[in-house]
């Protein structure tokens, strides 16, 4: 199987796993085991154990044991518990700390934490139904199904995914978010992901209440369906509404008149707004917004690349742990108890009123499938597409 | 599915006091977790907001006519793929992913015999499906990638051939090799709430009927981890529930009509004990 990967946006909603986690989180919002079966802790967070899954191997035919786990285990973890520390014996792993980790399994769910070995030859040898068997950085990776694999055997044999090109004859390849209009070939399936990329205007330095003018002046409608070709949702708060269940109570309508009234009352400072030189879209997105600015009369100057006083930026969805993704937005110093949906509410609503980030779009991810390509549970998940059910009918046409 | 609910509590805008009567508006959300019910109290320009998580209750169905009833026969650590009662019910045979195993009838309990390897030209594929069927011959194991003939008598052998054949009695029905679905001449119902497995059993109440005994479908819905089964009668195109959903400890991993009318082989791997367990389904008439 072929794929293609033209965005350098795109590619997270492709589940292609080389290397697992020990746990994660399913479609449920509910953490399930992968390479950790068993898992427990003290009152206070402490100390951690875990029993991992037995008779599982690396692609070089190394055992997962709490010893082959634990340097990749201890690397991910040290950046957010720095005094952490593995013992490892047989399938246990003990994770200790001498401040409480209420959210290791949160942390362990992160694609960072995947368990990988290295060798001289392969940078990345983990115990997913994939293994590498060739890669060249930013331009190819080649794929083969590992026969071993503990959740049993990958349909296809081998994948080749090659960067940065078009479609060619891939069989399953990503449709960039962009201005340029793409016509597809009669047929041709796709798949798009719930929205999962926020993208907002954050300020480093600018005035809250010039802020909040200019969210209420910008129309968020035509970004989405216009400037993303549908790919995106308006979005009026920082998480999607099929992770948070109340983004519909941020919505709004644009505001120009009461926008250009506060402006009225403010020191009007130019503002830049700067945004990835080479991403068209989100440049789309800067002069959109300029252009929505201006009409309140705030001035915007887009501006590639550089350090505007305002900036375009994405915040591509790691998980479907509403409160995990709320702090990585907006990382929270001493963050609150965020398991009531009430309380990661009331944690959005302060962060908007805030007026230091202005969600502008949602965008899905979405990918062209060739009609040979067939998926074991299509729509099975909105969030990913595992390639791992992936199979081809190599009797139909590519 | 609840509706979304809007419920005010405003005096009509021209009694001059609307401004100031709290309004009440309940919406049916949901998050990743299921529903979410969101009340918001609006104030003037003031809003307070409440959240109520909540699982949705089954749903009122009137009195179910069949209900199913389940009995385990054979419970292992590993998949098993499919069971067959062969010898009048006095001998068992289980398919697992490494071989055939056959089992004698002692009573209430099964005791090993014998175990024969399966020796495969290639892996099987993930999420491995097979089929033990009586044939004329004998039996036989259907696999994604092989098809192996079953001998038991006097000694249990098993010879593999990598070839997929199609199922006896069937219209052309095989497995994709190295696939685990099926392909046929007949086309393959599904329906809104189906899972990946079903089988046609002899409908229990339609016996005695003009027209003979009837056929239901009986299958699993993928309703979270926690598998369920379930008969359905199809009719117009359109299938119809007859029993209640029977909850299961976890994933349906295959279901089989079973070589006895009337039953199907049910399969689920056991979250809880992390067992696979093979169990006899039957059906009865509630009416």
């Amino acid at each position: 199987m072929e794929l293609s990967n033209a965005d350098g946006r795109g590619g997270s909603a492709l589940s292609m796993p080389i290397a697992e986690t020990l746990v994660r989180w399913n479609s449920r919002g509910e953490m399930e085991p992968v390479l950790a079966v068993a898992w427990q802790h003290d009152p206070d967070y402490k100390r951690w154990r875990f029993s991992l899954r037995p008779k599982v191997t690396f692609h070089d035919g190394e055992a997962l044991t709490g010893a082959s786990a634990a340097p990749a285990l201890l690397a991910a973890l040290k950046p957010k518990y720095s005094d952490v520390s593995i013992e490892t014996g047989g399938q246990a792993v003990e994770v200790k700390a001498e401040h409480p980790m209420p959210d290791l399994l949160d942390v362990l769910a992160l694609p960072g934490a995947a368990i990988f070995r290295k060798s001289d030859a392969n940078a990345l040898i983990g115990t997913g139904p994939f293994r590498v068997t060739a890669s060249e950085p930013g331009r190819h990776l080649t794929l083969a199904s590992f026969d071993d694999y503990w959740g049993g055997r990958p349909y296809l044999d081998a994948v080749a995914i090659e960067f940065g090109t078009g479609r060619g004859h891939a069989d399953l390849f990503d449709i960039p978010v962009g201005p340029a209009r793409r016509i597809l070939p009669e047929g041709l399936a796709t798949w798009s992901s719930a929205p999962r990329t926020l993208v907002a205007i954050t300020a480093s330095n600018a005035d809250p209440a010039l802020l909040q003018a200019l969210a209420l002046a910008i129309d968020r409608g035509p970004i989405g369906n216009v400037l993303a070709q549908h790919n995106g949702e308006a979005a009026f708060a920082l998480l999607p509404h099929w992770l948070s269940g109340y983004a519909f109570l941020f919505q709004s309508t644009p505001d120009v008149p009461r926008a250009k009234q506060m402006v009225s009352q403010l020191r009007r400072a130019p503002l830049s707004l700067s945004y990835p030189a080479n991403d068209l879209f989100l440049r789309s997105v800067a002069e959109r917004v300029a252009l929505n600015a201006r009409d309140a009369g705030i001035a915007i100057q887009p501006m590639p690349g550089g350090n505007g006083n305002l900036r375009l930026v994405e915040f591509p969805l790691e998980s479907e742990d509403a409160a995990h993704e709320l702090l990585r937005i907006a990382p929270q110093s001493n963050p609150p108890d965020l398991t009531r949906a009430e309380s990661l509410y009331q944690l959005e609503r302060t962060l908007l009123d805030e007026h230091r980030i202005i969600p502008l779009v949602h965008l899905r991810e979405t990918y062209g499938i060739a009609p040979r390509v067939h998926f074991q549970k299509p729509g099975a998940d909105l969030f990913e597409l595992h390639l791992e059910d992936a199979w081809v009918d190599q009797r139909a046409a590519p | 599915m609840q509706t979304v609910g809007v419920g005010t509590a405003a005096t009509p805008p021209e009694s001059g006091a609307s401004a100031t009567l709290p309004r009440l508006r309940v919406t049916a959300s949901s998050d990743t977790r299921g529903l979410l019910f969101v009340a918001e109290v609006l104030i003037g320009d003031n809003r307070q907001v409440a959240m109520l998580p909540w699982t949705l209750p089954s749903s009122a169905q009137a009195k179910p006519r069949v209900s199913i009833t389940t009995k385990i026969l054979w419970i292992q650590p590993e998949p098993i793929l499919d069971l067959l009662l062969v010898d009048s019910g006095s001998q068992m045979l289980v398919l697992s992913l490494n071989g055939v195993a056959s089992y004698r009838s002692s009573g209430e309990k099964w005791t090993p015999s014998a175990t024969a390897s399966l020796v495969l030209p290639r892996p099987m594929p993930r999420d491995p499906r097979g089929r033990l069927e009586s044939t004329a011959g004998g039996v036989e194991a259907f696999l994604p990638v092989a098809t192996c003939v079953v001998v038991w008598n006097p000694e249990l052998k098993l010879t593999c051939a990598s070839s997929v054949a199609n199922w006896p009695g069937t219209l052309g029905t095989h497995w994709v090799a190295d696939r685990n679905v099926l392909e046929g001449d007949a086309p393959t119902p599904s329906f809104a709430g189906w899972g990946s497995d079903w089988a046609s059993i002899a409908d229990p109440c339609s016996a005695g009927t003009v027209g003979g005994a009837g056929k239901v479908a009986i299958a699993s819905s993928p309703n979270t981890e926690h598998d369920s089964v379930r008969t359905y009668l199809i009719l117009d195109g359109q299938a119809n529930p007859t029993s209640d959903p029977l909850p299961l400890p976890g994933p349906v991993t295959a279901l089989w009509e079973a070589e006895s009318p009337g039953q199907a082989t049910l399969v689920v791997h056991n979250l809880q004990t992390g067992e696979y367990e093979a169990s006899r389904l039957a059906l009865a008439c509630s009416q």
